[in-house]
C-alpha cells in the first residue's frame, strides 16, 4: 500500500470564550486568542498543500456549542472547502452535538442559516457507526459515529466489535474517554473506553478526540495505533503545554506521528512561594525567577503561596508583569506570616489581635470556615498594612 | 523571672559584667552620668530576651537594630543575661553577628523550649508579652514623647491592646477595612463601593438575563414558527378541505383499480391453467430442448461449408489444368530452338544493357577527343605533332626526366653562381686597391711627423747656446716626435702587407669555386648527350623537343585520359561479342550485338511461358489432392447428420436429402421453443402477478373498505365543499365521476400552484427567521458570557465584602470591648499607683479609645488639657504610673516582668521623688524586679538618706563593671 499521510486535529472550540476560567483574559486578549485560534486552524489545513497529504481527520469538538455564529461557521466551511477534493472527516463531539440546531445540519435537514459544507467534508452526523471509502484511496476505509448529545454517558461503545465490511487499511474517528490513564474525571465521561478495548477492533489508526492533552496509544509491539491530538490551542488553565496538530504516515510496516506546534503561546501555571520574602524587591525576585523559562507571549497565572512577611508591601502586584501577553496573580492561598495554628484562644487572648483570630476561628468551626478564613486575613492584613492590597476570593 | 546577671562582651559603647539582682521588694539603681549607656543597658536587656530585629521593612530603611548596637570598638557582638524563673537559673547566650542563641540551665540546653515553629520565642515566652509590648509596658525610656502628645499615648496603649506587630490599631484597621469597601475595584466601576460592584452586577445581570431570556424567547416562539411554516400546508383550511376531496377522488380511483386488479387476477389465473395444460400435452419440449437445436444448427451450417469447400476446389483443379495446356501450346509456337533458362535470361538482359552503355561512352568520348583537339590547336598545338611528342617521351625512365627536367634548371643555377663569383672577385680587387691607398696616407702623416720632430730637434740645440738650464734636455722633445713619426711611416707598410696576402687568400678561393662549376656543367653535358642518342636525336633536339613537351603537358592531360577510355570501350565490346556466341544453340546462329534487344524480349517471353506451366501444373496437383480430401468430409458430415435427425426422432429414407430432413426438424424445434417460452416466461410472469391468497383477500378487504369509506365520508366531504366558493362546486361534480388520471394531475397541478405560493410567504418568513438566528447566535453567546463575568464579579464583590465587613465588624465589636476592659483596669491600676506615690493629681480615666483624661474635684481635664495644666514632674509621675499600670494588665499580675525605668523622676522635686521610689518599693518591687536607671548619684544618696530602708535600693555602678 501506497504510504496514507492525514491531518489529525480536534478539539478546537470554535466560539469558545475565552475570557472565563483561572486564566481571566481580559476581553482584548480574548478577543486576540479567539483570533489566533482561527489563524492555527487555518495554518494547520494548509499543512494538508504543503505536504501533499491525503486528508484530514477531525474528531470531534470543533465547536464549543452546538450553536455556532455564522462568521465563524462561513470561516470554517470556506477554510474546509479550499482543500477539495481532499477529503475532511468530521465526528461531532459531546461539545459541538449534531442533533438540534447543530451546525452540521445540513440546509435541506432543517439549518435555517442556509450553510452548506462542502462536499469534500463527510460528517459523521449519526448515532451508530458507520463505514465509508477514502476518496481516491481505493484500499482504505473510514468508520465514525457523532455524539448526539452534550451530557455524560457511560455507554461503552468499544466494549463490543464495530460491525463493519473489512478493508486493508481501517480508520476509526472517536470522540470519547479513554479511562484507564487517570485522566478521566468520574462525572465527565463521554463514551468511555480502555486501550485494550480499542486496540482489539483492529483499526490501523484511531484518531482519537476529547482530550486536551496530547496522547499516543501503542499497541504489544510498540508501533502507535491511536493518539489524542489534544486541542489545537490552549484556552484554559488546565491546558498546559505546546498545543497543535499531528501529521500520521501509515504504510503496511509503519505508523509515524508527528506533533506539530501551530499555538504560537502556552499556559504556564506556575506557583510562588513568598515565604520568607520580607520586602518587596526579595518578592519581586521571587516571581521573575518563577516566571524564567515563560515567555513573554505565554499565558501565566501564578499562584502566590506560603507566608507573606509582615508588613510586606505587594501593591505593586496590580503593575507586575505588564509588559507580558497575560500574567493573572492568584494570591487566595496566600497567608500571613503569623502562626495561627498556634494562636492563643480567646481565654488567653488579650490583644485585639489575638481576639479577633481567636473569634473568626471559632466562627469558622462552627458556620462558614471560608468567610470566617477570608475575613481572619482581610482584618490581619488591615492591621498590619494601610491598604488591602490582595485579595483572597478563589 | 528575675534578671540576675548581664555578661556584655560587646554592645554599643558597653563591655563588661552588670549585676542586676535587687531582692524581691528591692530596687536596682543604676546610676551613671548621661549618655553613659544606660538606654543602651535597657536596649541590651531586651536584645537578650527578644534579640535584635535585622529587618529593615520594619524600620522603613533607617539603621536597624542590630546595626545600631554594634560595638563601637569592635570585637565580639554578643552578651549573656542569667535570670532565675521558678527558682531555676537560665542563661541566655546570644553572638548577634552569628545569630547563635542558646538557652542553658545550668548545663542543660534547653534552647528547644522555647521554640515555636522556626521561630525562638524566648522573651514571649519567658515574659508572656511580645517584644513590641514589652518594650511599652517593661521598658520606660527616659523623655518618652507620649505626655508631648496625648494622643501619641492613646495609640501606644491601643497598639498594645489591639495587635501584637502589626502597624495599625483597631481603630486603624477599621479604616482600613472600611476603605477597602469604599475603594473596591470591580467590573463595573473602577473603584468605588463594593455594594455599588454588588449592585450593579446584579441589575447588569439581570438586564443581561433579560435580553437573553428575551432572545431565547423568541428563538422559541421561531421555533414554533419554524414548525407552523413546516405545517402550513396542512393547516389551511382551503387546502385541506381540497385535499380532502382529491383523497376522496382518490379512494374513488383506488377502488375502480382494485376491482381492476382483481379482474385482472382472474384473467391472469385462467391463462396459467391453459397454459399448464399445453404444456403437459407437447413432448416436444422434452426431446428437443433449448441446447439441441442450435447445436444441431451449427452442425448442419457446418455441412453447408463443407460442401461449399468441395465444389470450389473441383473449380480450381479445372482451372488449373486449362492453365497448363494453353501454356504448353504457346511454348511449341515461339522461334527459339529450346526454352531458356532463368538465367540464361538474365545474362542476355545485362547483356543487352552492357552493349547500350559502351554505344553511349563511346559517342561521348569521341565527342570530348574532338572537343580537346579543338583546344590544342587554339593554343597553336598540332594534335598529330604532340601525338608524336607523346610517344617519344612516353617511354622515359623516372631517372631521365629528372635528368631532363633538372638540366635546365641546373644550369640556369650554374650560371648564376658564376656571375656571383666574378662580382666578388670584383670586390676583392677594388679592397686591395683601397688597403694601398691608406698605406700611402700613413707614410704621408709618419713623414710629416718626422720632419716636424726634426725641427724640434734643431730647435732644442739651438736653445741650448742662449741658455744653461737644462740644456741636456732641449733636444729630446724633437727626437721623440720624429721616433713617432718613424713608426708611424713603417706601421703603414706592415698593414698593407697584412691586407694584401687576406685579398689574395680570398680570390684563390674564388677562382676554385669556379672550377668546380666547369666540372659539373661537363658531366651534365655528357648525361644528355648519352640520353640523346638512346632516342636517336642530337642532344640539342632533345633538349629542343623535352622544352616543347613541357610547354604542351598543361594542354594534353585531358586528352589522354579520353584516349585511353576510348580504348577500354573497344576492349568491352570485342569481350560481349564473344560472350553473345555462346547463345547460338537456342538461337540457331551466331546473334550479332544489334540482336540483342529482340532476343532478350523472346528469351523473356518464351521463360514467362515456362514458368506460367509449371504453376498451372502444381495447382491441379494441389486441387486434386484437396479434392479427394473434402468428397471424404462431405460424405462424413452427411452420415452424422442423418445419424443425428435419426436420434433426435426425424429419420430420413436414402432417397430423401438431409433438406427435407431439417424442414422437418425446424417444425419440431419451433413447438418446443414455444413451449420453453411459455414454461420460463409467460407462467412465471402469471405466477408472479397472480396474487396470492393473502393478497387477494387484502385487497377484497381493501376494494369492501374503500367502498364504505367512500360512502362514510362522502356526505362530510360534500358538506365542506360545499362551503368553499366555485371550486368547491366543481369538486361536488366531480366526485362522481372516476377520477382519471389525467383529472388527478390537473388537480395535483392546481394544488402544487396553490402551495408554490404559500412557499413564497414561508420563503419571506424564513428570511426573517434567519436573519434574528444570525442575530441570535452573536449576541446570546455575548450575553451568556457577560451573565457569566457579572456573575463572577458580583459573587467575589459580594464574599470580599462580606468578609471584609464581618473583618470590620468583629474587629470593632473586640475592639470596644477590649478598650472598655483596658480603661478600666489601666485607670484603677493607674490610679492605685498614684495614691501610693501620694501624689493628688485627682482620678485617671480611659475612655473607649484609650484616651487619657483627668478628673480633678470633679472636673474633667482632657489629656491635652491635662497636658497644660500639670507640670513636667506631675507628668512624669503620671506618665510612670500609665506605664507600670500597662506593665502589671499586660502581665496579668501573674508574672514578674522586669521593669526597667530610665529615670522616671528627672523632672520632679524631691518630695514628689521621694514619695515615687516609696511607691515603687511599696507597690512594685514586691511584684516585679524594678531597675531604675539615674544619672544623678548626690540627689538619690539624699533620697536614700529619707528611705526608712535604705538598704532595698541596691546601688550599683555601669561604669566600674563595663
Amino acid at each position: 500500500m501506497a504510504a496514507l499521510r492525514f491531518l489529525q486535529i480536534s478539539d478546537v472550540h470554535f466560539g469558545q470564550s475565552m475570557r472565563g476560567g483561572k486564566l481571566r483574559l481580559p476581553a482584548a486578549r480574548a478577543a486576540d486568542r479567539m483570533r489566533e485560534r482561527r489563524a492555527c486552524f487555518g495554518r494547520a489545513i494548509e499543512l494538508v498543500a504543503a505536504r501533499d497529504l491525503d486528508g484530514v481527520l477531525i474528531p470531534g469538538d470543533l465547536f464549543d456549542q452546538e450553536s455556532i455564529d455564522t462568521d465563524t461557521l462561513r470561516f470554517v466551511i470556506h477554510t474546509l472547502g479550499k482543500i477539495a477534493p481532499k477529503p475532511v472527516f468530521l465526528a461531532p463531539g459531546n461539545h459541538d452535538p449534531w442533533a438540534g440546531a447543530s451546525a452540521y445540519v445540513r440546509e435541506d435537514a432543517g439549518n435555517v442559516r442556509g450553510l452548506n459544507w462542502p462536499d469534500n467534508v463527510h460528517i459523521f452526523a449519526h448515532d451508530e457507526f458507520r463505514t465509508v471509502d477514502w476518496p481516491g484511496r481505493d484500499t482504505v476505509r473510514v468508520t465514525g459515529s457523532g455524539v448526539a448529545f452534550d451530557r455524560p454517558s457511560d455507554e461503552r461503545r468499544l466494549g463490543r466489535r464495530i460491525g463493519r465490511e473489512v478493508a486493508p487499511t481501517e480508520i476509526l474517528l472517536f470522540h470519547g474517554s479513554r479511562d484507564d490513564s487517570g485522566f478521566l474525571q468520574a462525572d465527565k465521561s463521554t463514551y468511555p473506553f480502555s486501550s485494550q478495548e480499542l486496540l482489539g477492533q483492529g483499526f490501523a489508526w484511531s484518531a482519537l478526540g476529547h482530550y486536551h492533552a496530547h496522547q499516543i496509544i501503542q499497541d504489544a509491539t510498540g508501533r502507535p495505533r491511536a493518539a489524542y491530538s489534544g486541542c489545537l490551542t490552549a484556552s484554559g488553565l488546565d491546558e498546559t503545554g505546546p498545543k497543535g496538530a499531528l501529521v500520521v504516515e501509515i504504510d503496511d510496516a509503519r505508523t509515524s506521528v508527528e506533533f506539530l506546534r501551530l499555538d504560537p503561546r502556552e499556559v504556564r501555571d506556575l506557583e510562588c512561594n513568598l515565604t520568607g520574602a520580607s520586602f518587596a524587591e526579595m518578592a519581586e525576585e521571587r516571581l521573575t525567577n518563577a516566571l524564567a523559562g515563560c515567555s513573554d507571549q505565554d499565558l501565566a497565572r501564578i499562584r502566590l503561596t506560603g507566608r507573606r512577611a509582615i508588613g510586606l508591601d505587594l501593591g505593586w502586584l496590580d503593575r507586575f508583569g505588564r509588559d507580558r501577553f497575560h500574567l493573572s496573580v492568584d494570591s487566595s492561598q496566600l497567608r500571613p506570616d503569623l502562626d495561627l495554628e498556634n494562636w492563643p484562644d480567646e481565654s488567653q487572648a488579650r490583644t485585639i489581635e489575638d481576639r479577633f483570630v481567636a473569634r473568626l476561628r471559632a466562627l469558622g468551626e462552627s458556620g462558614d470556615a471560608e468567610l470566617a478564613r477570608r475575613a481572619m486575613l482581610y482584618g490581619l492584613d488591615a492591621l498590619q498594612r494601610s491598604t488591602l492590597d490582595l485579595r483572597y476570593e478563589d | 523571672m528575675r534578671l540576675k546577671r548581664l555578661d556584655i562582651r560587646g554592645f554599643g559603647q558597653l563591655r563588661g559584667v552588670v549585676d542586676l539582682e535587687s531582692g524581691r521588694g528591692s530596687i536596682a539603681l543604676l546610676l551613671e552620668r548621661n549618655e553613659a549607656g544606660k538606654s543602651t543597658l535597657a536596649a541590651a536587656i531586651t536584645g537578650a530576651l527578644y534579640g535584635l530585629d535585622s529587618n529593615r521593612v520594619r524600620h522603613r530603611n533607617r539603621m536597624t537594630p542590630l546595626d545600631r548596637y554594634r560595638p563601637w570598638g569592635g570585637g565580639n557582638y554578643g552578651l549573656e543575661l542569667l535570670l532565675t524563673r521558678t527558682g531555676h537559673e537560665l542563661r541566655i547566650t546570644r553572638d548577634f553577628e552569628s545569630g547563635f542563641v542558646e538557652v542553658r540551665e545550668g548545663t542543660k540546653d534547653i534552647t528547644g523550649e522555647f521554640r515555636r515553629g522556626k521561630q525562638l520565642e524566648i522573651g514571649e515566652i519567658l515574659t508572656g508579652l511580645t517584644r513590641a509590648q514589652f518594650e511599652l509596658s517593661a521598658f520606660v525610656p527616659q523623655g518618652e514623647i507620649v505626655w508631648d502628645d496625648p494622643s501619641a499615648l492613646a495609640e501606644a496603649l491601643q497598639r498594645a491592646a489591639d495587635s501584637q506587630g502589626g502597624e495599625n490599631t483597631a481603630a486603624q484597621a477599621i479604616a482600613v477595612l472600611q476603605s477597602g469597601l469604599d475603594q473596591y475595584e470591580g467590573t463595573t466601576l473602577k473603584r468605588g463601593k463594593v455594594q455599588t460592584e454588588v449592585q450593579r452586577c446584579a441589575e447588569e445581570m439581570i438586564q443581561a438575563q433579560e435580553a437573553l431570556d428575551q432572545l431565547e424567547t423568541r428563538r422559541a416562539e421561531l421555533d414554533a414558527r419554524i414548525n407552523e411554516l413546516r405545517r402550513f400546508e396542512s393547516d389551511g383550511d382551503e387546502a385541506r378541505v381540497r385535499r380532502d376531496a382529491l383523497r376522496l377522488r382518490r379512494a374513488a380511483t383506488d377502488l375502480a383499480f382494485e376491482r381492476d386488479a382483481l379482474a385482472d387476477d382472474d384473467r391472469h389465473r385462467a391463462r396459467h391453467d391453459e397454459l399448464r395444460a399445453q404444456l403437459a400435452a407437447d413432448p416436444s419440449l422434452e426431446l428437443i430442448n433449448e441446447a439441441i437445436r442450435p447445436d444441431l444448427q451449427g452442425a448442419w451450417r457446418r455441412h453447408g461449408m463443407l460442401e461449399r469447400n468441395h465444389h470450389n476446389t473441383l473449380d480450381a483443379l479445372r482451372a488449373a489444368e486449362q492453365g497448363r495446356d494453353t501454356g504448353r501450346v504457346a511454348l511449341q509456337q515461339d522461334a527459339l530452338q529450346g526454352t531458356p533458362t532463368h538465367d540464361q535470361v538474365t545474362e542476355l538482359g545485362a547483356w543487352c544493357h552492357a552493349r547500350k552503355d559502351q554505344q553511349a561512352d563511346r559517342a561521348q568520348l569521341r565527342m570530348t577527343l574532338e572537343a580537346e583537339h579543338a583546344k590544342l590547336r587554339a593554343v597553336g598545338f598540332d594534335p598529330v605533332q604532340a601525338a608524336r611528342l607523346g610517344e617519344r617521351f612516353a617511354g622515359l625512365s623516372d631517372r631521365d626526366r629528372a635528368l631532363l627536367g633538372g638540366l635546365r634548371k641546373q644550369r640556369m643555377e650554374l650560371e648564376d653562381e658564376e656571375e656571383r663569383l666574378h662580382e666578388r672577385r670584383a670586390a676583392a680587387t677594388i679592397e686591395l686597391e683601397g688597403v694601398d691607398h691608406e698605406r700611402d696616407q700613413r707614410r704621408q702623416r709618419g713623414y710629416t711627423i718626422l720632419i716636424v720632430g726634426l725641427i724640434l730637434g734643431v730647435g732644442g740645440l739651438v736653445a741650448t747656446r742662449f741658455t744653461q738650464l737644462l740644456a741636456w734636455a732641449a733636444p729630446i722633445p724633437g727626437a721623440v716626435v720624429a721616433m713617432v713619426g718613424i713608426v708611424l711611416a713603417g706601421s703603414a707598410g706592415a698593414h698593407r702587407s697584412a691586407a694584401a696576402a687576406t685579398a689574395r687568400t680570398r680570390l684563390d678561393d674564388l677562382g676554385e669555386e669556379l672550377r668546380r662549376f666547369d666540372d659539373e656543367r661537363h658531366q651534365m653535358q655528357e648525361e644528355l648527350q648519352e640520353l640523346a642518342s638512346r632516342l636517336q636525336c642530337s642532344a640539342a633536339e632533345l633538349e629542343e623537343s623535352w622544352r616543347a613537351w613541357g610547354d604542351l603537358q598543361p594542354h594534353t592531360s585531358s586528352l589522354a585520359v579520353v584516349t585511353e577510355r576510348l580504348a577500354r570501350v573497344d576492349a568491352e565490346e570485342d569481350r560481349l561479342v564473344g560472350a553473345v556466341a555462346s547463345l547460338q544453340t537456342l538461337v540457331g546462329h551466331a546473334p550479332a550485338l544489334d540482336e540483342l534487344d529482340a532476343l532478350y524480349t523472346a528469351f523473356q517471353k518464351a521463360r514467362a511461358l515456362a514458368d506460367q506451366v509449371a504453376a498451372a501444373e502444381a495447382q491441379r496437383v494441389a486441387a486434386e489432392k484437396e479434392l479427394q480430401e473434402r468428397e471424404a468430409a462431405v460424405e462424413a458430415s452427411e452420415a452424422d447428420l442423418r445419424a443425428r435427425l435419426m436420434d433426435l426422432g426425424v429419420p430420413l429414407d436414402e432417397d430423401e436429402d438431409l433438406q427435407t430432413g431439417f424442414a422437418r426438424f425446424d417444425d419440431r424445434a419451433a413447438s418446443s421453443v414455444e413451449m420453453a417460452r411459455i414454461r420460463d416466461g409467460e407462467l412465471p410472469q402469471l405466477e408472479q402477478i397472480i396474487a396470492s391468497p393473502e393478497q387477494r383477500a387484502r385487497r377484497e378487504e381493501r376494494v369492501v373498505e374503500l367502498a364504505r369509506s367512500l360512502e362514510l365520508s362522502r356526505p362530510q366531504i360534500e358538506l365542506e365543499l360545499a362551503a368553499l366558493a366555485g371550486p368547491g362546486q366543481e369538486l361536488i361534480e366531480l366526485l362522481d365521476e372516476s377520477l382519471t388520471e389525467e383529472q388527478l394531475q390537473q388537480e395535483l397541478v392546481r394544488l402544487e400552484s396553490d402551495s408554490e405560493q404559500r412557499h413564497g410567504a414561508q420563503t419571506r418568513q424564513l428570511t426573517e427567521v434567519r436573519s434574528f438566528v444570525e442575530r441570535y447566535e452573536r449576541e446570546a453567546p455575548e450575553l451568556r458570557e457577560r451573565i457569566e463575568e457579572l456573575e463572577i464579579a458580583g459573587r467575589k464583590a459580594r464574599q470580599f465584602a462580606d468578609a471584609v465587613e464581618l473583618a470590620r465588624d468583629t474587629l470593632d465589636e473586640l475592639a470596644q470591648q477590649t478598650h472598655e476592659v483596658w480603661s478600666r483596669e489601666l485607670a484603677a491600676h493607674t490610679n492605685r499607683t498614684l495614691a501610693a506615690m501620694g501624689t493628688d493629681l485627682g482620678q485617671v480615666q480611659f475612655d473607649d479609645q484609650l484616651n487619657l483624661s483627668l478628673v480633678q474635684r470633679g472636673q474633667r481635664m482632657s489629656g491635652a488639657e491635662a497636658r497644660q495644666a500639670l507640670s513636667t514632674g506631675a507628668r512624669d509621675v503620671l506618665h510612670l504610673a500609665c506605664r507600670l499600670a500597662l506593665a502589671h494588665f499586660l502581665s496579668a499580675g501573674e508574672l514578674q516582668l522586669p521593669l526597667i525605668l530610665d529615670d522616671p523622676f528627672a523632672h520632679c522635686d524631691d518630695g514628689r521623688t521621694i514619695a515615687g521610689m516609696k511607691a515603687l518599693l511599696d507597690s512594685i518591687a514586691p511584684e516585679h524586679q524594678v531597675i531604675l536607671l539615674a544619672c544623678q548619684r548626690s540627689r538619690y544618696d539624699w533620697v536614700r538618706s529619707q528611705l526608712s530602708s535604705p538598704d532595698r535600693i541596691r546601688v550599683l555602678g555601669l561604669e566600674d563593671r563595663a
